[in-house]
């Protein structure tokens, strides 16, 4: 059937509709890009606000840090590790001076029982004394003999660094032999 | 039922009418002047005073109904005869589009729409159709849309002068019978004058009757008759020019009378003043200067 009216509102209509159908990607781009933006833009908010935080934060730590109370405790902190450095320096020191001690020799009672100890019957004590690391024993026997086996039996206790005697002499009035055996004393714990 | 506004140059006639069975009644009609600056060729340049205007005039003539159909005759509309091989109706919408473009130069922002007007074979035995096309800038629709949604009526249809008459025409059996009809629609300012050949749109002639100032009636009148002698010349030229002529005069009808007498004692040729469609049923009087709002009622 032949087209035989006309209406303009019409086309003018169909003509608006066809455009709009036409704008539709150009909507679909317009709408993907608004997306976009919106994600990117909440992203930028979650990372300003994130950031927000952090300065918050670091002002919190800063204003802490720089607190008078902190800076004295720091302080007192600086104070006690020089103090620790000084104690350290003590001890090492103290170690040494033990060290030193340890290796001194000593004189005691544990020397005079091993004297004692090795003492046999004929031998009479004149006379025991300590000077420079040396314990110095005079003693008196029937029998020259006696000297040398008493230095003898010190040597075999191996408690002395070295046991000596510089020859005896005879006294008539009593009819004894005298020496004096010299018995040097090991060092302390360094030797 | 629609209100009817036929929008001329310096001219808006309203009428209202209620159909029932392809008969209008015609409750009212009225005619308002206004001034030419007012419409160009993009529509209506001074909105808000035509709206005034209009929606006082209608407020004080009581128009009630809320259908609007507008008919167009002023120089917002390009009118344009083209011939195309006959092809569907989807198809021919884009092939008037192009053509128009084409053959007018106009850009895309143009509303066309068209009717066919007689179908053809060409020589080489082609089915071809002769189109009647037409041509509006959409700023000069968007104007006429705008104007209705302010007066708060719904716009149900935009139509063409030309097209009024072609269906005027067609429903009339009495114009449709005659051999060669030159209908002449008189403005105050300007003229068109249709010729018809047994019932089949041939062409249209505008003419403009005060070019630079007024003109007294009787200066417009020897105009009219001279541009109608015109018409008569170029009807010679057609194929049936020995056929039966009649000239039907419609427009100012204060002047129509008196040009008929002219018309028949210079020009000798039968001629009178258009009588009322029979598609229009009215208690009214009968006005032929509403001829183009009484036949956009018809749709077909």
């Amino acid at each position: 059937m032949n087209k035989n009216d006309m209406n303009l509102l019409l086309r003018y209509r169909e003509i608006h509709k066809e455009r709009s159908t036409q704008s539709s990607p150009t909507r679909i781009y317009i709408a993907v890009i608004a997306v976009v933006s919106l994600l990117l833009s909440a992203f930028a908010l979650r990372l300003w606000l994130d950031r927000l935080s952090l300065e918050n934060d670091v002002n919190e730590l800063d204003a802490y840090v720089n607190s008078v109370e902190v800076i004295n405790k720091l302080k007192e902190v600086e104070q006690l590790k020089i103090n620790n450095e000084s104690l350290d320096s003590l001890i090492e020191q103290t170690k040494g001076i033990n060290a030193v001690f340890a290796s001194a020799v000593r004189f005691d009672s544990e020397a005079l029982h091993v004297i004692q100890g090795a003492r046999y019957k004929e031998i009479i004590f004149d006379n025991i004394s300590y000077a420079n690391g040396i314990i110095y024993v005079d003693i008196a026997a029937p029998k020259a003999s006696d000297a040398s086996n008493y230095v003898l039996r010190l040597e075999r206790e191996n408690y002395f660094k070295d046991v000596s005697y510089s020859g005896y002499t005879f006294h008539e009035e009593d009819k004894l032999y005298r020496t004096t055996i010299m018995c040097t004393m090991f060092g302390g714990n360094l030797e | 039922m629609p209100i009817v506004f036929e929008f001329r140059n310096d001219i808006v006639n309203i009428i209202e009418a209620r159909g029932k069975n392809s008969i209008y009644d015609v409750k009212k009609a009225c005619s308002i002047a206004i001034p030419e600056e007012w419409m160009d060729s993009q529509g209506i340049k001074v909105m808000d005073d035509l709206y005034l205007l209009l929606s006082s005039t209608m407020d004080m003539e009581k128009f009630k109904m809320k259908d609007a159909v507008i008919c167009v005759n002023n120089p917002s509309v390009i009118y344009r005869e083209i011939i195309v091989p006959n092809i569907d109706k989807k198809r021919m919408a884009l092939v008037v589009r192009s053509e128009m473009m084409d053959v007018l130069n106009l850009t895309p922002d143009y509303i066309m729409d068209y009717i066919v007007i007689e179908e053809f074979d060409a020589e080489d035995g082609t089915k071809m159709s002769r189109l009647l096309a037409v041509a509006s800038l959409s700023s000069a629709i968007e104007s006429y849309i705008e104007l209705m949604k302010k007066l708060k009526l719904k716009l149900t249809t935009i139509d063409t002068s030309t097209n009024a008459i072609i269906k005027l025409v067609d429903a009339s059996p009495n114009l449709k019978s005659i051999e060669q009809l030159i209908l002449v629609d008189c403005g105050k300012k300007h003229l068109r004058l249709y010729l018809f050949e047994s019932g089949k749109y041939i062409l249209t002639r505008n003419a403009k009757i005060a070019p630079m100032n007024d003109v007294t009636d009787e200066e417009a009148i020897n105009i009219i008759e001279d541009n109608i002698n015109k018409m008569i010349q170029f009807s010679f030229t057609r194929e049936n020019k020995s056929g039966d002529k009649k000239i039907v005069l419609a427009g100012r009808d204060i002047i129509l009378e008196e040009l008929k007498t002219k018309v028949l004692e210079d020009l000798l040729v039968p001629c009178e003043v258009l009588s009322k469609p029979n598609f229009i049923y009215s208690d009214l009087e009968f006005e032929t200067c509403y001829i183009n709002a009484y036949s956009a009622l018809l749709r077909k």
